[in-house]
């Protein structure tokens, strides 16, 4: 073997050891699986950033629609697995609102964050030009407004954070300024959230959040106050004894409900003993899902029922309930921190 | 939408056209969009058709409707006919199959789990069905994401993402052979792999793998027969092939979700004739399409979630049968 060809051979032979690039690592499938790289008579094929579909959410669903985390989910009335976000066909549904007695209409566009999708049929927010307590425009909210789909930060769940880099969805640029979320999550491809399988959200949660959302549950407008980023405190001891309404025999163990996570650093992530010290932390993700859910404001459980019993009696989805043994007339479940007796 | 309504027309046009010029073959059909399949009434249109199916015997069309829960039929004519809803038994419906004598088989949502059900020809819940057999042994437990039926209806072919695998069973699910799509399972990273559809023109069994840009196509016995696709996203190279059909000359005809765009690829030579339709939101252009089928008559249908549309193009030759 000559000089050069060994130098080959050497080169050839360290790209075949290094390990395989994942997809969004420019790995299988790398560019082409979200970018087309033709132009027809200098026209890009469909948009600006040479995506395949109309825009950054066509192209994430095509793989994570109904498979590989379900983002999207299946059916208003069989979302099929969740893995945390919650599905966003909620944002299709008719009716939200499960409170007991009220003819009010809540349609799925308070399902949760309005992404737009063309092939699914989800337009801009109508309720909301703006992100909530914030400025980000809703005509420019897509899946790459809070994930970045080259994970260049190698950040929980590809979010953006304050580091690196920017927000660029539909070429609107975005400056994170807190840090993305310190978490661990269950992989998207294998079984669905449980109580016994969840992410363990470490830190940052509420803080990221308010990258967007900086001004809600806060100050003389608010029309619902709540702390979001808070020491459980005595709610740790209330999360751990409370086994379901009226039931408050708890000593920790099998308290976890994936319905009401918190943070905690040093959170397993498996099993479902709840948190083990006081300063575990209340944070956004305790009461809504990041994505959507068949509540109101992406509430992981209708924040208007008064019992279980009410769950579904709009006809959207009945969220199951978290305490099958106590049945219908399980409470809301503001009650797994703040007990039976729930603060005005 | 405004890319797709700016740029539909002009690249519908030039993507023929491109597509006539990166044909390294003779023509072997004229496409032409011909019409999109309608539901009676304007408030109730399809929400999001999963996957097509012509029934051979009978030239009626089934699509599954994924968001609304539902199988709508339509006639030979793309007349509606009827619907089979779920909710009850069924849920998501992602594919199915119809045997001779017009019993279908679902894969669909059946409760908390995927599954294969079967239904009449009326809709009529008879069984769920579940695959059994040793040949199942050592697997995870199947997702079963396509269904296709032999033209005798006597051999079930079922798609499973979990196990990446074609599953080969009789009607009452027992497995008699299983085809691994990936070279090696074990080392197969999850999500890396997509299966697309399986769908049985004639003879042969034809298997989309969108990931790798592949269409296996196999005899009824699961025996390779050949392979055909070449990955990329230049024109005549198939980018993310949902699924394909045969026709009787012995050419495939492929849907790329996301080239967008329609190709006739020759079995035996591998290589691609032909483009059709393309990008854009007019009538016979496409958005992400789904799936496609292949009638008697030489129609294509084509599905779709953007608009709900089922469209239909004349031209091809009628689909592959049965020695």
């Amino acid at each position: 073997m000559n000089r050069s060809a060994a130098v080959t051979a050497i080169f050839v032979a360290g790209l075949l050891a290094g390990p395989a690039a994942a997809f969004h690592d420019g790995g299988v499938g790398a560019c082409s699986g979200c970018h087309a790289s033709h132009e027809v008579d200098g026209i890009p094929l469909i948009s600006s950033y040479l995506l395949i579909g109309e825009n950054s959410t066509d192209t994430c669903l095509r793989c994570h629609g109904m498979a590989s985390g379900n983002t999207w989910g299946l059916d208003v009335l069989a979302p099929g697995p969740q893995y945390g976000g919650g599905p966003f066909v909620f944002l299709l549904e008719d009716n939200l609102n499960d409170e007991p007695g009220s003819s009010l209409i809540i349609s799925g566009d308070h399902a949760g964050h309005n992404v737009i999708s063309p092939s699914m049929g989800a337009n801009t927010d109508v309720n909301n030009p703006a992100a909530p307590g914030g400025t980000y425009p809703s005509s420019y909210l897509t899946c790459t407004s809070c994930h970045d789909p080259h994970g260049q930060g190698n950040h929980f769940r590809f979010l953006y954070g304050s580091d690196y880099p920017l927000s660029r969805s539909g070429g609107y640029e975005f400056n994170y300024t807190s840090p993305a979320i310190q978490a661990d999550g269950i992989s998207i491809f294998g079984p669905p959230e449980s109580d016994t399988n969840h992410t363990a959200y470490r830190s940052g949660v509420s803080q990221w959040c308010q990258n967007c959302h900086n001004r809600v549950h806060r100050g003389s407008n608010a029309s619902f106050e709540h702390p979001q980023n808070h020491g459980m405190g005595d709610e740790a001891r209330n999360y751990n004894s409370y086994l379901g309404t009226g039931d408050d025999s708890g000593t920790g163990v099998n308290a976890y409900k994936v319905l009401v996570p918190y943070e905690d650093m040093q959170s397993p992530g498996t099993g479902d003993s709840g948190p083990a010290n006081p300063s575990s932390r209340l944070m956004c993700l305790s009461c809504h899902r990041a994505h959507a859910s068949s509540a109101p404001y992406a509430g992981r459980w209708d924040f208007n029922i008064l019992t279980w019993a009410d769950e579904g009696i709009s006809g959207s989805y009945p969220i199951p309930n978290p305490y099958p043994l106590i049945g219908p007339s399980q409470g809301s479940l503001c009650q797994k921190c703040h007990g039976m007796e729930i603060p005005d | 939408m405004r890319l797709l309504s700016a740029s539909s027309g002009a690249v519908f046009l030039v993507a023929s056209l491109l597509a006539a010029a990166a044909a390294n073959a003779e023509d072997v059909a004229t496409p032409l969009y011909h019409q999109n399949l309608k539901l009676p009434t304007q408030a109730d249109q399809l929400g999001f058709p999963g996957s097509v199916v012509t029934d051979l015997k009978t030239g009626e069309i089934f699509v599954t409707d994924i968001r609304k829960r539902r199988l709508a039929i339509f006639d030979q004519r793309g007349m509606f006919l009827y619907q089979i809803a779920g909710g009850e038994q069924f849920t998501a419906p992602r594919d199915l199959a119809v045997d001779p004598n017009g019993y279908i088989i679902l894969a669909a949502r059946l409760g908390e789990d995927r599954g294969l059900a079967l239904l009449d020809f009326d809709g009529l819940f008879i069984k769920a069905i579940g695959l059994s057999g040793e040949a199942l042994d050592g697997s995870v437990p199947p997702e079963l994401v396509s269904v296709a039926l032999s033209p005798d209806g006597q051999t079930m072919f079922a798609l499973d993402q979990a196990n990446y695998t074609l599953w080969i069973a009789d009607r009452e699910g027992k497995v008699r052979k299983g085809v691994l799509l990936v070279p090696d399972k074990s080392s197969e990273k999850a999500g890396d792999t997509l299966l697309g559809h399986v769908d049985v023109y004639g003879d042969k069994v034809l298997v989309a793998i969108p990931s790798t840009g592949l269409i296996h196509i196999y005899d009824l016995g699961g025996e390779p027969h050949v392979v055909i696709g070449r990955k990329g996203t230049s024109p005549c190279r198939t980018g993310f092939p949902m699924a394909a059909a045969l026709d009787r000359d012995g050419n495939v005809i492929i849907i790329d979700q996301q080239r967008t765009i329609g190709m006739i690829w020759n079995m035996e030579s591998r290589k691609c004739l032909q483009e059709f339709s393309g990008i854009g939101r007019s009538p016979g252009a496409m958005y992400q399409p789904n799936d496609l089928a292949l009638d008697s008559r030489g129609n294509v249908y084509v599905s779709q979630g953007f608009e709900g549309r089922v469209q239909v193009y004349k031209g091809f030759a009628p689909a592959a049968r049965t020695p």
